[in-house]
């Protein structure tokens, strides 16, 4: 029985996301990044895994208000003080186990059979997302094989510059604190 | 394959993601809306575990990580 659950684990597809990220950071030669990974796999291994069983099975409702204040701080914080030092690091370090507890609930029941609109829509960004990807995966290893992250630029070296100055980062703060509150889907219908 | 088509190729998929955003916004069109879909992928919680975690690390790489340009 336990080692049917050890093999749902590894049988999950976001197991096996995480796992070939992790292999790419090894091939990158950044341990950072290989460590995040190694851990992310393992927490999707342990929720897919169910081996926690229903620990941590109830949803927490989060008060509207004291989140949106919260967040709105949270983002001050991030955008006046420079980027790369210490206290940014403590402050999201300090967001990945809020976020999990929150994301960490018991499915409630099967799903529906998705309807065509729904798996239209499935499919459409799945092909996105995976096209993106692989287009970023390619440009990362011809990168590391032409020695040059500026003639095979990955999103981050696009992306990075326009963070050096205070918009631009703090464009970026609101957007990425905006995505995760998103798609924890804190303000969608209770 | 130079600098051009790498960039050309994510600008590509950006403006594909766009459109695909901005047509399924009504109820009318027959592709269900992103807040839809998460909705409905958001369901599992191994699932909801996978794109927080994707999700945390976007913000650690550029808010705390120092990228090699």
């Amino acid at each position: 029985m336990q080692t049917n659950k050890w093999l749902a684990g590894f049988r999950n597809p976001w197991f096996w996301v995480f796992a070939i990220t992790t292999a790419l950071q090894v091939f990158r030669g950044s341990p950072k990044d290989t460590i995040i990974f190694s851990l992310c796999a393992f927490a999707v291994w342990i929720s897919a895994s169910g081996l926690l069983g229903n620990r941590f099975g109830t949803k927490i409702e989060v008060n509207r208000a004291w989140t949106f204040w919260g967040v709105v701080l949270f983002a001050i914080a991030l955008t006046v003080i420079d980027r790369h030092g210490y206290i940014h690091g403590v402050l999201v370090l300090a967001v990945l186990p809020v976020v999990l507890r929150l994301a960490w609930y018991s499915d409630t029941g099967p799903k529906d059979k998705p309807d065509p609109r729904m798996s239209r829509s499935r499919t459409l960004w799945t092909i996105l997302c995976l096209g993106i990807t692989a287009w970023e995966f390619m440009a990362n290893i011809l990168g590391q094989f032409a020695g040059s992250l500026q003639i095979y630029p990955t999103i981050s070296v696009l992306i990075d510059p326009l963070l050096d100055n205070k918009y631009g980062q703090a464009v970026f703060v609101i957007l990425w604190l905006a995505i995760g509150i998103g798609f924890l889907r804190i303000w969608g219908k209770k | 394959m130079n600098t051009a088509w790498i960039v050309g190729g994510y600008s590509f998929f950006v403006l594909l993601g766009l459109a695909l955003w901005l047509y399924s916004r009504s109820k009318k069109t027959p592709v269900a809306s992103v807040g839809e879909l998460i909705d409905r992928i958001m369901h599992h919680r191994t699932t909801r575990v996978a794109i927080m975690l994707a999700w945390w690390w976007v913000g650690f790489h550029f808010l705390v990580n120092v990228i090699g340009r």
